[in-house]
């Protein structure tokens, strides 16, 4: 299992071409990124195919003759790119295609290592992260879903960390509204 | 004070994060407590979603399927160079908005890399039977299961699990652990079995397009388990052949297989099982027979299949299993027959309401008493239920 400080290594690697060190950053990164994306889109189905157009991109990103500088912030670079691939996917959705407002049909096949009434709860909350406001959505998504530090979540919303608090309250307070609408239907 | 509460806020959560508790917090502010507490509780309750992670058969296989497409891709790099004009950016995988061609290409793809020796060992990373957490997979693969939307992603997810099943058996048998071999291959078999019933139901999909995906995917069973063949102990040929032996001919999906053995060879109640058909089932709808589940293959100890003998299941049913079946025939408005074999073959209440449920969808228009043309109701409390007959399905 590779840990954080290998990573930087393992793209190294991988911008020589080796597939396998980048594979190996793929694991590493897969689950989170895929949950990223999940409560972005609420569909497994989009979510693992933009899950693997992260990748490619990353992979093609550090092939790039282009690139020359090192990556600073490897999770933060991730993270763009995932984050840029949502926006591309929320803008080339057909405006007449309807948004699956079914809860039940939320996180199909997401995989939940937990009981049944862990789902059931959990169901309600995506139903909550989903109908947040866009930016309240990316502060809940990577403060509490995906539990980065202030400090990273300002580095990938391109935002102050002052500002990543009040976001922070903010949505939070927009989440309790809304589940407690979703709790009491 | 809004700008105090956030940093407020900040705070505990940081502190939280480091391993302090909730109350620690909310007791050095006293005075915010009212708004910070449900806001910190929040937080808590969000954790159970971290748990959220992709399906276990795209992460065991995502990395295999992403080095080959990154291969693909380099090649694709190449076609752009050549032509600028027909970019085309590269697909991971396909969209699996229900099609059936992309659904074909998709399982097709998934078994031809499992079928290799390294797709196999990459696939088999997953506990096996016998392995402590084994059974935990199987009870989320049935989560699965209810989660999925319609038939056709039913049969997509049991072809996975019956491909995962495969890879177990591969793993197990290569380690000379012959029992939870026979094992994997028993779930193998009740996965083909279940994937017969599903593809027989009236789920709305393209009948002779999933006859054809299943033709395909059985093939590529075929294929391991015949490489399978060689390599375990004697004792365990005899299952891998009759599962072999199911995969090769899998009756029980229309227009599969010409001649294929009808539900009334392996039902005990053979001519009214006939009379089903005659009825408008489609063949072996609802049971699955010795072609889509060999014998010994899909049930422990190498026993006959459970749908083997409805007769003797009816009779052994309890009085509460008798009155839940009539409940679901009711609640389904299909005939309690229907009901009482696929129970017998299902061997739970849950696995019958899932395979109703993914046939039909919501119940709609459910007749308030059992369905008129069906000259056997319910169970009126007697174990066993009514005489076998069949009515056919509404």
């Amino acid at each position: 299992m590779n840990s954080q400080s290998n990573l930087p290594k393992l793209l190294a690697l991988a911008a020589e071409g080796d597939r396998n060190s980048f594979g190996e950053f793929y694991e590493f990164y897969l689950n989170e990124i895929y949950r990223y994306i999940l409560f972005h889109v609420s569909d497994h189905n989009e979510a693992e195919d933009l899950t693997a157009k992260v990748f490619l991109e990353a992979w093609e990103s550090l092939n790039s003759a282009r690139r020359k500088q090192r990556i600073e912030n490897i999770r933060a670079w991730v993270y763009r790119i995932a984050r840029n691939k949502v926006t591309d996917y929320h803008r080339t959705r057909k405006p007449q295609e309807p948004i699956d407002n079914n809860p039940d049909k939320k996180l199909q096949g997401a995989w939940l290592e937990s009981e049944l009434d862990d789902l059931f709860i959990s169901r309600k909350l995506a139903e909550g992260v989903r109908q947040l406001q866009a930016n309240f959505q990316e502060i809940i998504i990577l403060r509490f879903i995906n539990q980065m530090s202030h400090a990273e979540v300002a580095e990938i919303m391109n935002i102050t960390e002052s500002h990543v608090r009040v976001l922070q309250y903010r949505a939070l307070q927009q989440m309790r509204e809304i589940m407690s609408e979703v709790t009491n239907e | 004070m809004s700008e105090a509460i956030t940093e407020i806020l900040a705070k505990c959560l940081e502190r939280m994060e480091a391993g302090a508790t909730l109350e620690s917090c909310l007791a050095d502010f006293p005075n915010q407590r009212a708004e910070l507490e449900p806001l910190l509780r929040m937080t808590q309750q969000m954790q159970r979603l971290t748990k959220v992670g992709p399906r276990p058969t795209f992460a065991r296989n995502a990395r295999l399927l992403l080095e080959n497409q990154l291969a693909a891709s380099e090649k694709a790099v190449t076609s752009k160079r050549l032509n600028r004009h027909t970019r085309q950016e590269p697909k991971f995988l396909p969209q699996r908005r229900f099609s059936m061609s992309l659904l074909k290409f998709i399982v097709s793809t998934f078994l031809a890399l499992t079928a290799t020796t390294g797709g196999v060992a990459y696939a088999a990373n997953a506990s096996s039977p016998g392995d402590l957490l084994h059974g935990l997979d199987l009870a989320m693969e049935n989560i699965q299961l209810n989660l999925a939307p319609d038939v056709a992603s039913k049969v997509q997810l049991r072809l996975e699990f019956a491909s995962e099943r495969l890879a177990e058996a591969h793993t197990t048998f290569s380690e000379n652990d012959v029992a939870d071999g026979l094992e994997a291959v028993n779930e193998y078999g009740e996965q083909i079995s279940a994937i017969a019933q599903l593809v027989g139901g009236p789920g709305g999909a393209d009948q002779e397009a999933l006859a054809s995906l299943l033709e395909t995917a059985h093939g590529v069973h075929t294929e391991v388990l015949t490489a399978l063949l060689d390599k375990v102990p004697e004792q365990a040929r005899d299952s891998i052949q009759k599962a072999i032996d199911a995969s090769s001919s899998p009756a029980g999906i229309p227009g599969s297989t010409p001649g294929a053995t009808s539900v009334s060879d392996d039902v005990g109640e053979s001519n009214d099982a006939g009379a089903s058909n005659a009825a408008g089932t489609p063949e072996a709808v609802g049971t699955p027979n010795g072609a889509g589940r060999p014998e010994g293959v899909g049930t422990p100890n190498g026993a006959n299949a459970p749908g083997a003998d409805i007769s003797a299941c009816a009779t052994s049913l309890s009085q509460e299993n008798a009155q839940a079946l009539a409940d679901l025939a009711k609640q389904h408005g299909v005939d309690y027959q229907y009901v009482l074999e696929n129970f017998c073959t299902l061997r739970t209440l849950e696995r019958v309401e899932e395979m109703l449920s993914g046939l039909q969808g919501p119940p709609t228009n459910v007749p308030a008493g059992p369905p008129t043309d069906i000259p056997n109701g319910p169970p009126s409390n007697t174990p066993g239920g009514p005489p076998i007959t069949h009515p056919g399905r509404p």
